[in-house]
């Protein structure tokens, strides 16, 4: 069989019918584009996010109040009073948790800031020393927290990057006084431009210490969290266990379906995120994948009108000798060539769209996004494309192929 | 050996219950090189016996030798190839690809065939040397007259020097003048030793060739050589 002869008559046979040719690989084009537009998005989101975690460390584990919330009645239980200063004590015993390199306590809150004339409602954030090594972020000016902060329930500040733009302009923030609750608080730092945390956005917070946290502003004498940074990456899962078991002793829990706290590991947090990202994307592509069908079915018809159309061409083609695999493999290609023409373009137009909405994304919300080409989902388009070319074509090329020549001839 | 032997073949069509009976009982022979005209009046079966002669239909009864080998033993794709390289079809309507050049239209049995790319242009020119349309390589079918399409679908049966060529009433579409052209070019080829086997109810373009068979209600009337041959070239000149 002559392929190269053969792909040329097919090539021809749809160059006849530009226009009907170009309409019949729409559907195609906008399923292929949709697909890889919401794998490109959806990876860009997906990173965006997983970065965003990453600040955190990997050495890094969170204790938290409560029980691990399940669904929207358990975000309640995070106001939970469980986690109290006699457990950061036990946690810091080597013989309890003997990986534990630092801990810090964290209260937080919402409260209303004021310099001047000037206020700014901003995430309070307790903290220790530790704070900045922890969640790996540095101070533009001024200086950081010291044990002797906490210890003497200084009344000092660190500002975030947004709040000294906003309540200071140009001025320089240091050593000024900002009220919170009516109560002053001298600044001794900017930190400097971070952006959304796991769960705080960096730029928008105050940090004081956590002991003049929950003794002046709260009023509590629990923690919202504690930050446990291990030696090792290795050691974290280990470490994990000798949380559980020295916070179940402190709490006399014997039984852990009955744990008044719950832990969070970077990566099972991020595994976690991952699984739900994933699952959206896919979902997201499966509904884009229904208008690939819808395209197929398109080809389907146009491939059968077209048969129809030419049906003294195949009885002519047939009596010269085309055999009928011939005839069938010509209006195979015609398909596979109009699915994959179609798929060609709808990744070229998935990926300059992701492209352009990465691009608007990081300017209008001000973040890091980064456009991913989803090779991916490429090569899938690719393959889909040609397949549904075979899967369609295969009807109306074998109705071509099967036809009589002498009846085909005679056809008008 | 004869080129086609035709031995007792019938053909029957069964149609909503009722039969039809399109040929009975025929038997002739013919020999390489000869020039055959098959007529009739419509509807005596001329072309059922050209569709059968042409490996496009199969008898249903009787038995039709083609090089000695019984039309039984080929199968659907080896008829489709003996077709390609054996035989030559010129039709009424020409039945060129109206959206495909002369040269193309010519390459047509060329893609179904076994000869290498590299040569399909020289075997496609001689063709058209031959029918005496090498000045239209580039031209459309529409662009044609009449005479000159067939003369196109003439050099697209000879194209693969086939051992027979079947003309199904080529003169039928055509004025008187464009008609003998036609045959003209035929009796050229004929006497270069083509075989051809034509098909007509036009007494003119039947004494063209060197044996006429006629045919009447299926069967065959006569089968006798046809003693005044009109050489078309001459009226041409």
């Amino acid at each position: 069989m002559k392929i190269k002869a053969i792909s040329k008559i097919a090539l021809i046979g749809l160059k006849r019918n530009r226009s009907r040719s170009f309409l019949t690989i729409l559907g195609i084009v906008i399923g292929i584009t949709a697909i890889m537009m919401v794998m490109s998005i959806g990876q860009g989101a997906q990173n965006l996010i997983l970065s965003q975690m990453q600040a955190l460390g990997p050495k890094v584990i969170a204790v938290l109040p409560g029980r691990e919330p399940k669904g929207i009645t358990g975000m309640l239980s995070t106001l939970s009073d469980s986690l109290k200063n006699s457990d950061v004590e036990s946690l810091k015993n080597k013989n309890n948790v003997p990986h534990l390199t630092n801990i810090m306590p964290i209260v937080f809150g919402n409260e209303v800031i004021s310099y001047g004339g000037e206020t700014y409602r901003a995430t309070i954030l307790g903290v220790s020393e530790f704070f900045n090594k922890i969640y790996n972020i540095t101070v533009d000016e001024g200086e950081t927290l010291t044990e002797d902060d906490i210890k003497s329930y200084a009344n000092v500040a660190i500002i975030g990057y947004k709040i000294k733009e906003k309540l200071f302009n140009e001025e320089s923030a240091i050593n000024q006084k900002i009220k919170i609750k009516n109560r002053n608080f001298r600044v001794i730092g900017v930190f400097s431009q971070k952006g959304q945390g796991t769960f705080v956005n960096f730029d928008e917070i105050v940090i004081i210490p956590y002991t003049t946290a929950q003794q002046y502003l709260f009023g509590i004498k629990y923690f919202n969290r504690i930050a446990i940074e291990v030696d090792k990456e290795e050691n974290v899962n280990a470490t994990v266990e000798d949380i559980k078991e020295t916070l179940r002793t402190n709490h006399h829990i014997t039984d852990p379906e009955k744990d008044d706290f719950y832990i969070q590991t970077q990566t099972q947090a991020m595994e976690q995120t991952k699984t739900v990202t994933n699952t959206l994307k896919y979902f997201l592509a499966a509904v884009a994948a229904i208008s690939l069908l819808v395209g197929g079915v398109g080809i389907m018809n146009i491939m059968l009108v077209s048969v129809t159309e030419r049906t003294k061409e195949i009885g002519l083609r047939k009596a010269l000798g085309a055999t009928p695999k011939e005839i069938l493999f010509q209006f195979l290609l015609e398909a596979v060539f109009l699915t994959l023409t179609g798929g060609i373009i709808g990744i070229i137009l998935g990926a300059t769209n992701s492209l352009l909405a990465s691009l608007i994304l990081s300017k209008v919300l001000a973040v890091n996004w980064q456009f991913t080409f989803p090779f991916s989902a490429m090569f899938l388009g690719l393959i889909t494309s040609l397949i549904i070319g075979l899967v369609f074509g295969l009807y109306p090329a074998n109705k071509a192929a099967k036809k009589s020549p002498i009846e085909s001839l005679r056809y008008e | 050996m004869a080129l086609i032997k035709v031995k007792n073949l019938s053909k029957k069509y069964c149609d909503d219950g009722n039969e039809t009976i399109a040929l009975k009982n025929i038997s002739f022979e013919i020999e390489k090189g000869e020039f055959v005209a098959i007529t009739g009046p419509s509807g005596s079966g001329k072309s059922t016996l050209l569709h059968i002669l042409g490996f496009l239909d199969k008898p249903t009864e009787g038995d039709y030798f083609f090089e000695g080998r019984s039309i039984y033993n080929y199968s659907e794709e080896e008829m489709a190839k003996f077709r390609n390289k054996k035989m030559g079809f010129v039709f009424q309507q020409f039945n060129l690809l109206t959206k495909t050049t002369v040269l193309d239209n010519v390459k047509l049995p060329l893609i179904y065939s076994d000869v290498p790319e590299k040569e399909w242009n020289k075997l496609c020119y001689d063709a058209l040397a031959k029918v005496g349309l090498t000045h239209r390589l580039n031209h459309f079918p529409n662009q044609l007259s009449g005479g000159e399409q067939q003369r196109v679908a003439i050099a697209r049966a000879i194209v693969l020097k086939p051992s027979v060529i079947f003309a199904d009433e080529p003169t039928g579409n055509l004025d008187s003048k464009a008609g003998q052209q036609i045959m003209s070019t035929l009796q050229n080829l004929n006497n270069e030793g083509h075989t051809i086997l034509l098909i007509t109810h036009e007494t003119y373009t039947a004494q063209c060739s060197s044996r006429i068979i006629k045919l009447f209600d299926g069967e065959v009337q006569s089968d006798s050589l046809n003693n005044q041959r009109i050489d078309a070239t001459k009226f041409i000149k």
